[in-house]
């Protein structure tokens, strides 16, 4: 087995990705020939104006969106030639996502939310449950388990997200603006949660302009324009 | 296995999250249902109706009676008739039968009732197609002998017999006394009906003994009150009415100037009428059952393509979270079909509660058996899933990129 930090094999790659949303005259170059190398054990801040294609970017690297150019690699295979649903074979498990604004079935309950990756997963429904409610004890929801995200504060659907991003503790974890909505001890607790599942041995990307995020950062990243700006240290 | 649990879970929880939107798409898909359940107990309605109404080979009878409107010159047609009209028809006779009809003061010990008397001769038993419940019926020489024998109808031998043997036991028929040999049994259609009162007797035996004078007036040993002709099923029944007419008006002395001094009655004209109602009204309930159902898939199409499209952010989170497009495609599939059902109930209770309420200002021939309503729940359950193969399509091809733009 490789070790979970150093010079071993990285997570993920972006290798020259690109992406042009869009065709002919109405393209936009959104992101523009990336490459970055991400390993386990990492935090790495994503920065950037706004519109200068961290989400973009993210969408890349968390197998959601294909780029148009260049490839993502995610544990050493290349993800290129995937069809959808290989890509979402691949994402089951995997890969967790933290959303700007939580992205959570607004119907539901917190747990049910939580649940989704796990039934996804093919995990039978106590399983899966299980597993939520321990996930949300975790960012200390457990007495809001029951109630209906819609009902639930901001911060508290933050932790939601968090709770369902990190339930199958997955390798890689992907977070837009994880703070960018909490006050400053919601987000301590949320950049702590996500440090600690780096040191449990996951790559955490995370775009954020949080000083909260960026101190507890590993790395950085910037991204201007749709480009890398940050050369990547040599591994 | 879980998976298919849970995208089940998911369907049932889509499908009831926005109640608004359920009753919407319940209600779009239950017109449909309740379009096929109206069709499809109507048409079950006329089918029991005629199914009380068959006469079986009675249908391609030829009835011939005295035409009672005209002066009794000519009288009744006679059993010496019979074999001038075998030989006038010849291959088209399939069966006959030859009946008298009275009214009789008919006793057991100390029950007693005025029945109808019949007697028969030759195949009855095409006619009165009833089956056994005790006993036998008259043999064909029976009929044609003058032994006083007699099978019972279901309605007299209970009013006679209560419920006791009636087969082996002599009864009284206007004094004169009669072994009974058999009882018919009770049988649910309108013939078996008809004759369910009656006392059956060999032809003779009740010209002879058991017709009393002053009640049935003067008729002749040899005059028949009903002559029924079987006709084969190729007869051609329009030519075969006409060559028994000449016949019997060559054998009676009528000229072919006068109205005919018979009356050919038709048993199946009222099946035939009703056929044909029902027919029309078939075409009519099944047209309109097929525009409720399009109307309905159409209906829920566009609905639940709106509400896929609305739902957009949360497949697109389904999708993030592993869902495959096949997973969210069952989804959307299943969802359907649990509105389909949802709606199946609906439209069977709407259309239970509407044709009890329609019975009670008008009797129409209406039916909701299980057929019916296995058959509404499979429309709905149909509709539902065809009707959602659009936007099931739709709903798969999202991206999963859609998650992260709220
Ligand atoms: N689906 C799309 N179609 C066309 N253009 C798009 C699409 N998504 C993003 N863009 C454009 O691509 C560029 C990068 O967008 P992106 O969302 O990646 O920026 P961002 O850095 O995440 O910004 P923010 O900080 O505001 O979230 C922007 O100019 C945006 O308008
Ligand atoms: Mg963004």
């Amino acid at each position: 087995m490789t070790p979970a930090h150093g010079s071993a094999e990285p997570v993920l790659q972006a290798i020259g990705a690109g992406r042009v949303y869009g065709r002919a005259n109405a393209a936009v170059p959104a992101l523009l020939d990336a490459d970055l190398a991400f390993h386990r054990g990492e935090v790495c801040a994503l920065r950037g104006r706004s519109g200068s294609g961290k989400t973009t970017l993210l969408n890349l690297l968390g197998l959601l969106d294909r780029p148009t150019s260049g490839r993502i690699v995610f544990l050493g295979k290349d993800t290129s030639g995937y069809s959808d649903r290989r890509l979402a074979l691949t994402r089951r498990g995997a890969l967790g996502y933290v959303l700007q604004d939580a992205g959570l079935i607004e119907n539901m309950t917190a747990v049910d939310n939580v649940c989704l990756p796990g039934f996804y997963a093919g995990l039978s429904a106590r399983r899966a449950r299980e597993i939520a409610l321990r996930a949300l004890g975790d960012v200390g929801l457990a007495d809001k388990a029951e109630r209906r995200v819609g009902a639930l504060s901001g911060g508290e659907r933050m932790r939601v997200g968090l709770a369902r991003a990190l339930s199958l503790e997955p390798q890689l974890i992907i977070a837009d603006e994880p703070t960018a909505s909490l006050d400053a001890e919601t987000a301590h607790a949320v950049i702590d949660r996500l440090a600690r599942a780096a040191a449990g041995g996951a790559c955490v990307i995370a775009a954020s302009h949080d000083p909260i995020v960026l101190e507890r950062a590993t790395r950085t990243v910037a991204l201007a324009h749709g480009r890398v700006v940050t050369p990547e240290p040599v591994a | 296995m879980n998976r298919l649990l849970a995208v089940l879970r998911l369907a049932m929880w889509a499908a009831f999250s926005k109640p608004s939107r359920a009753a919407l798409l319940i209600a779009t898909l239950g017109g449909g249902a309740a379009g096929v359940a109206v069709a499809a107990g109507v048409m079950s309605g006329y089918a029991r109706e005629m199914e009380r109404m068959t006469f079986g080979a009675y249908a391609r009878s030829l009835v011939i009676t005295e035409n009672t409107f005209l002066d009794d010159r000519f009288g009744p047609p006679r059993l010496a008739d019979i074999p001038r009209l075998q030989e006038a028809l010849r291959d088209s006779v399939e069966a006959w039968a030859a009946w008298r009809s009275a009214t009789g003061d008919v006793r057991y010990g100390r029950e007693q009732a005025n029945l109808p008397v019949r007697g028969v001769l030759g195949d009855y038993r095409r006619e009165a197609d009833m089956p056994l419940q005790a006993g036998r019926a008259l043999t064909l020489a029976e009929t044609q002998g003058a032994d006083r024998l007699c099978v019972l109808g279901a309605g007299a031998a209970r009013q006679l017999f209560r419920n006791d043997p009636a087969v082996g036991e002599a009864i009284r028929i206007n004094g004169i006394s009669c072994d009974v040999v058999g009882v018919f049994a009770e049988a649910e259609n309108q013939l078996a009906e008809r004759y369910r009162q009656s006392v059956f007797a060999p032809f003779t035996a009740a010209a002879r003994y058991f017709e009393n004078a002053d009640a049935f007036g003067s008729a002749g040993p040899n005059e028949v009150s009903q002559l029924t002709i079987v006709l084969t099923p190729e007869t051609r029944r329009r030519a075969a009415l006409m060559t028994a007419d000449q016949t019997l008006r060559r054998s009676h002395g009528v000229p072919q100037a006068q109205v005919s001094p018979f009356e050919y009655a038709d048993p199946a004209a009222p099946t035939r009428a009703l056929e044909r109602q029902r027919d029309l009204i078939g075409r009519l309930l099944i047209t309109i059952a097929a525009v409720t159902v399009a109307v309905a898939l159409t209906g829920y199409a566009a609905a639940a393509n709106a509400a896929v499209d609305m739902r957009r952010r949360e497949i697109a989170l389904q999708m993030m979270s592993g869902a495959t497009g096949r997973l969210i495609t069952a989804q959307v599939l299943i969802e359907g079909l649990i509105i389909g059902l949802a709606a199946s109930v609906a439209g069977s209770a709407l259309v239970m509660a509407g044709a009890g309420l329609a019975q009670t200002f008008a009797r129409f021939p209406f039916e909701l058996n299980p057929g019916v309503i296995a058959l509404t729940f499979v429309a709905g359950a149909l509709t539902g899933l065809i009707a959602s193969l659009p936007p099931a399509r739709r709903a798969a091809s999202g991206s999963p990129a859609l998650s992260a733009r709220g």
